[in-house]
């Protein structure tokens, strides 16, 4: 097996085991913000949330097996480590962005939800014909 | 609801002030005010009785639901970014009479109050 193999194979198992950890803290602590804006209502929650993970791992994946090629022979093991940094960096970068992304779409759905639970407070006091 | 529209009594200067102050605050619902029984009130609502929306404040919201009086004030301060919770307290059954009672005072003085 030649250096740059190795240095392929340790790429994606790095950002395949990077990736699937993001996404199962996402799974497991974005639930509990989805059922307060889905009103507790579980299947709705863990249906959206599962939703969310799914995006989750296709964007990751897609940017991780685009960003494969190294574009030159790895000669050695430094090099090999230095290329394999730099992958598995970028990886890391995405991965934290799509991250953010992810959080700020929860918190915009918890503050919408909150927003639509302000109904009016007082009945009015009489409505008007629709024209 | 995204709009609450204000019939207040444009004769009377305390009301033009209420007026004033109100539109210079942060809204969460977009309030437009018009002087109540006037052409462009009766325009938007011919089926509302004006000679009523003279005596007290109105709010009509665009879905047509109208408040009148205490609840017209309470969905006034419930339009307003920084008196949203004044409106959830004065709301409260406990609380509602008081508030009728204070506007009331307030609509039949109001003449004598804002000289």
């Amino acid at each position: 097996m030649s250096a740059t193999l190795i240095t392929y194979l340790l790429y994606l198992a790095i950002s395949i085991a990077l990736t699937i950890w993001v996404a199962r803290t996402l799974h497991k602590n974005g639930r509990v913000f989805l059922l307060d804006v889905f009103g507790q209502n579980e299947s709705l929650a863990d249906s959206v949330n599962h939703l969310l993970v799914v995006g989750f791992y296709l964007i990751n994946l897609g940017y991780i097996a685009l960003h494969l090629e190294i574009g030159h022979v790895v000669v050695d093991a430094v090099e090999g480590l230095e290329a394999l940094s730099g992958k598995v960096g970028t990886v890391l970068i995405v991965l934290g962005l799509v991250h953010f992304v992810n959080l700020l779409v929860f918190a915009r759905m918890r503050r919408r939800g909150r927003e639509k639970a302000e109904g009016i407070p007082v009945r009015p006091d009489e409505w008007l014909p629709e024209r | 609801m995204q709009r609450l529209t204000v019939l207040y009594d444009s004769d009377c200067r305390l009301c033009r002030a209420a007026r004033h102050w109100l539109d210079g605050q942060r809204m969460l619902v977009r309030m437009r005010f018009l002087p109540a029984a006037s052409p462009e009130a009766k325009q938007a609502y011919p089926n509302l009785d004006h000679d009523r929306a003279r005596q007290e404040l109105h709010v009509v919201s665009d879905r047509g639901a109208v408040f009148r009086g205490a609840h017209a004030w309470v969905m006034c301060l419930w339009a307003l970014e920084r008196y949203r919770p004044w409106a959830r307290l004065a709301a409260r059954p406990a609380n509602l009479p008081k508030a009728e009672r204070l506007v009331h005072w307030l609509a039949t003085h109001r003449h004598r109050l804002g000289r």
